[in-house]
This record gives C-alpha cells, structure tokens and sequence, in this order.
C-alpha cells in the first residue's frame, strides 16, 4: 500500500517533469526562433568613403562591406543592388539660416557584388570601387550602397566632401 | 561616417527601379565614352599616316 502510494507520486512527478521540459522546450523555441530573430535574413552593410586626388584629378573611393550577422544564407540580388551617388543640390546664394543639404536623383550608379550569389552565415564579403570624378562646383556627394534580397534591401550611407 | 541598417526594409518596385534607370544611365555613359575614345583614337591613327 505504501510502496504503491510512493511508485505513484513518483509516476506523477516524472510526467510533470516531461510537461515542463516539453513546456521549457518550446518556450525556448519560439524565443529563440521569432523572438531572436536570428534566422531572419540579416545583413551589417558599411560603407567607407573617401576622395583622393592624384595628378590634378579626384577621385571617389568606396570601400562596401556586407556581413551576415544572422543564422541562414542570404542571396542577393543584382536588380536593385548597386552603389549609388548623389551630388549635394548647391544653391546660388549660401543659405541665411542653417538648412539640410537636399540630393536629387542618383547622378551615377555602379554594381556591386556582381560574382555574389548569396552571403553564408557569418560571412563578410568586401568591394572597393574607385570612381574618377568630373570637375565641376559640387564639393560634396552622399554614397549610398543598396543590397537586395527578396522583398528586403538594406542601405548604408556615407557623405564625403572636398576642396 | 556611414549608416548601417540590420534588419533592412521592404523596397517598393518604384524604388528598385530608379536604382536601375540610374545603373543603366552609367552604362550607356560608359559605352558612349569608350565608343568616343576609339574614335578618336582611329582618327589620330590616321592622321598619323597622312
């Protein structure tokens, strides 16, 4: 009678030990898949830029850095995916208060990660671009680099001016 | 300085299309320029030759 009373709370305490394991279980499962986010496709875009000048002529160079900071592949795409550059929209008259520089449309675009499919996990891929200027007035440029994948596209931006 | 998105955001096909118009701007640029390069090139091979 006693031994049967003891087999039976012992019974009873292994099957709530499986329901809060299996409870346990998939709490960490939904925390760590929806609520982590790490299987979600993502990137760490960067981009550094700089102007040069040799021998009388400047030059833009870019420098563009993609890394996958999530837990699966993602490919990119080539339609959408590029380097873009705008030019700062100078007015005649230096303005009489402070006000935001406006860019226009992108004055030139180039590809990036042309032999890229896809970035794997925890994987870095790099370019740099050199892009010989035009003389002219416009001193300061936005370089925006845009990545495509799927319905999503992430952008990294920098503004580099010169004399 | 530059900006850094992580977790990206939906394009509209509007923009995906001005990133290509933009693209395909360069291109032809490009293609004119080289085109115009051989040409002058040619016409000082045959100014040389005269």
């Amino acid at each position: 009678m006693w031994t049967s009373d003891i087999s039976h709370w012992v019974e009873t305490a292994k099957n709530v030990c499986e329901i809060l394991a299996i409870l346990g279980g998939a709490a960490w499962t939904y925390l760590n898949y929806f609520r982590g986010r790490i299987y979600k496709p993502r990137l760490e875009c960067s981009i550094e830029a700089s102007i040069e000048k040799h021998s009388g002529h400047s030059f833009l160079k870019a420098a563009v850095k993609v890394r996958n900071i999530g837990l699966s592949k993602v490919p990119i795409q080539q339609k959408g995916t590029g380097l873009l550059i705008y030019s700062a929209k100078m007015q005649d008259q230096p303005p009489s208060f402070p006000s935001e520089v406006l860019w226009d449309e992108p004055v030139a675009a180039f590809d990036v990660f042309s032999g890229k499919n896809g970035v794997e996990p925890s994987e870095a891929i790099s370019e740099s671009v050199m892009i010989a200027l035009p003389q002219g007035v416009v001193f300061t440029h936005k370089v925006t680099l845009k990545v495509v994948s799927g319905e999503i596209w992430w952008t990294a931006e920098s503004i580099v001016s010169h004399n | 300085m530059a900006t850094q998105t992580r977790d990206g955001e939906r394009w509209t096909q509007d923009q995906i299309d001005a990133v290509e118009r933009a693209k395909e701007l360069q291109r032809r640029r490009e293609q004119e320029a080289n085109q115009q390069r051989d040409a002058n090139s040619q016409n000082r091979q045959a100014e040389d030759r005269q």
